[in-house]
């Protein structure tokens, strides 16, 4: 008896220790603030008064870069992200999730390093960690919506490109019902299509990092499949993976975060219409 | 073969079997389920019948799943077999279980899984702890009309199985409730990292017809920290043992 108290001891002071924990909530293994079908419903109420952003670039080659998981805290490697961003012409960049750790502090410190808008055109998904300490309110602030598409135009040819809310760990009904009409209505008018999102979908390492339900990866999986999906690019699980199902090919970033030993982020170049990816250090 | 040799080895099973049936019994299971999960406003319907031969330590079953409402385009949504094997090293017994698994999910993609579980029964308490592998594979029509020529199936990295499962009363007792977790059902497996909880109640209503309901909850990104209600369902069956 008296060891089992030692271990509930151990058990509650291991959660209370969490429960104060500067990145972690206790409360968001039972709950989230809201609900994904929540979130979804006000990133399109911000959409309905935003129409979709149109990048247009002058030539046929252009190149989008990525990230995901800066976790900031601390900017050396996002600001080095950046100006690498801008030097090399990005038509745009896109933070594939847990960019921050939900703290109102970190979202304004990641927001005063953003480059102009003009400069270096930016869309934001939330993840996981940017939902920790009620965050999605501070995201919805700054960004307005984590679940939308944008194009890039080119003279041969125009691309799109969905973002997604998967920050709870599973997409929603309600969006992968407007993913799938997206799909249907607007996939046959564009060359390649790219979804961002923050959670991966398949398990392909060991990890303890989480999936949506096999229930809803059965069906995402068919959707890339249906719909002819270039390129999923995702992040969460830290750890670079690129796997190729069908004629998809699912790329896992790896974090940005300045504690990685090796952080890269993402280059997609799109050449001749050809989708080309390379993982990029961070010196 | 020989015609000989293969009418004294039919003879012989036809024996083994006789023989068998005098200590076998023959369970068969019957549920529906009615719910919901995230991934469509639809609600969820889908009904399962299952049949488990045991004799000794050997255990075989096997079932189907159809969906009736529900987000799948397919109506057999749902193949299962069983195998288990009593094993008892140092005076602990426990049965090994080999799982096989085929989800037929759409017109596009299937799905199979293989795990192989050790299964610890006490009078209140049920443990099970394995591995699997999955893999998501897309169909023969479907890579024609897509024109998949290379990579049309994904194995995952091989995931953690488990049960823990407590009763209120004994094994056996005429009636009984309990609750579990697990990341296991009949027709689905899923990743270590979404478990599943669900409690249950049975009652022996007569000698050999048990019934019984079990509510379960499925929570999404537990393990992000963020959890969300990913969905819910009901089910209610019956157990007929023959002996």
């Amino acid at each position: 008896m008296e060891i089992i108290m030692k271990k509930a001891g151990f058990v509650f002071m291991i959660m209370l220790s969490l429960t104060a924990c500067e990145k972690f909530e206790i409360r968001g293994f039972v709950t989230a603030y809201e609900q994904v079908n929540e979130r979804f419903d006000q990133s399109m109420d911000w959409n309905a008064e935003h129409p979709y952003r149109e990048i247009v670039v002058d030539e046929d080659d252009y190149s989008i870069f990525s990230m995901g998981d800066s976790h900031v805290g601390s900017t050396r490697n996002l600001d080095i992200f950046f100006n690498e961003c801008i030097s090399a012409g990005a038509a745009a960049v896109v933070f594939a999730g847990d960019f921050t750790t939900g703290h109102t502090e970190d979202y304004d410190l990641f927001y005063s390093h953003l480059p102009d808008h003009e400069v270096l055109p930016y869309f934001a998904i939330v993840g996981n960690h940017d939902l920790y300490f009620d965050g999605w309110k501070k995201f919805q602030q700054l960004f307005g919506t984590s679940s939308y598409m944008f194009t890039v135009k080119t003279p041969a040819a125009t691309d799109l490109f969905i973002c997604l809310d998967s920050g709870s760990g599973t997409l929603g009904s309600a969006q992968i019902q407007w993913l799938k009409n997206l799909l249907k209505e607007e996939r046959q008018a564009y060359r390649n299509c790219i979804l961002f999102t923050h959670n991966n979908l398949f398990r392909i390492r060991r990890t303890f990092s989480t999936n949506p339900f096999v229930e809803e990866i059965r069906e995402l999986a068919d959707v890339c499949v249906r719909y002819e999906i270039d390129m999923v690019i995702t992040g969460h699980d830290h750890q670079r993976n690129v796997v190729t199902f069908g004629n998809t090919v699912h790329v896992t970033m790896d974090a940005l975060e300045d504690i990685n030993k090796d952080p890269t982020y993402l280059k997609l170049n799109i050449n001749q219409g050809q989708l080309l990816y390379q993982f990029s250090s961070v010196q | 073969m020989h015609t000989y040799s293969l009418k004294y080895l039919l003879i012989f099973i036809t024996v083994l079997l006789l023989r068998s049936y005098a200590v076998a019994q023959v369970h068969l299971s019957t549920y529906i389920d009615g719910g919901k999960i995230n991934i469509s406003d639809e609600g969820l319907m889908k009904t399962s019948f299952l049949a488990t031969y045991r004799m000794n330590k050997l255990s075989i079953s096997s079932g189907g799943q159809l969906e009736l409402t529900g987000p799948s385009p397919n109506t057999l949504t749902g193949l299962y077999l069983k195998g288990g094997y009593g094993v008892t090293i140092k005076n602990f017994p426990f049965e090994v279980h080999g799982i096989f698994l085929l989800n037929p999910y759409s017109e596009i993609i299937h799905e199979w899984n293989i795990g192989l579980l050790a299964n610890v029964e006490k009078p209140h308490f049920t443990w099970k702890l394995g591995a699997g592998v999955r893999k998501y594979y897309i169909t023969g029509d479907a890579q024609d009309e897509y024109d998949i020529n290379d990579v049309s199936g994904l194995y995952e990295k091989w995931n953690v199985l488990y049960e823990a499962t407590y009763t209120l009363k004994p094994r056996g007792h005429i009636w009984n409730t309990g609750i579990s977790i697990t990341n296991l059902d009949y027709f689905l497996i899923n990743q270590e990292t979404n478990p599943m909880v669900n409690i249950h109640g049975s009652w022996n209503i007569s000698t050999p017809i048990t019934i019984y309901a079990e509510g379960w909850y499925k929570s999404a990104g537990t393990f992000n920290i963020s959890a969300n209600s990913f969905g819910y369902f009901f089910r209610t069956g019956l157990i007929w043992k023959l002996s």
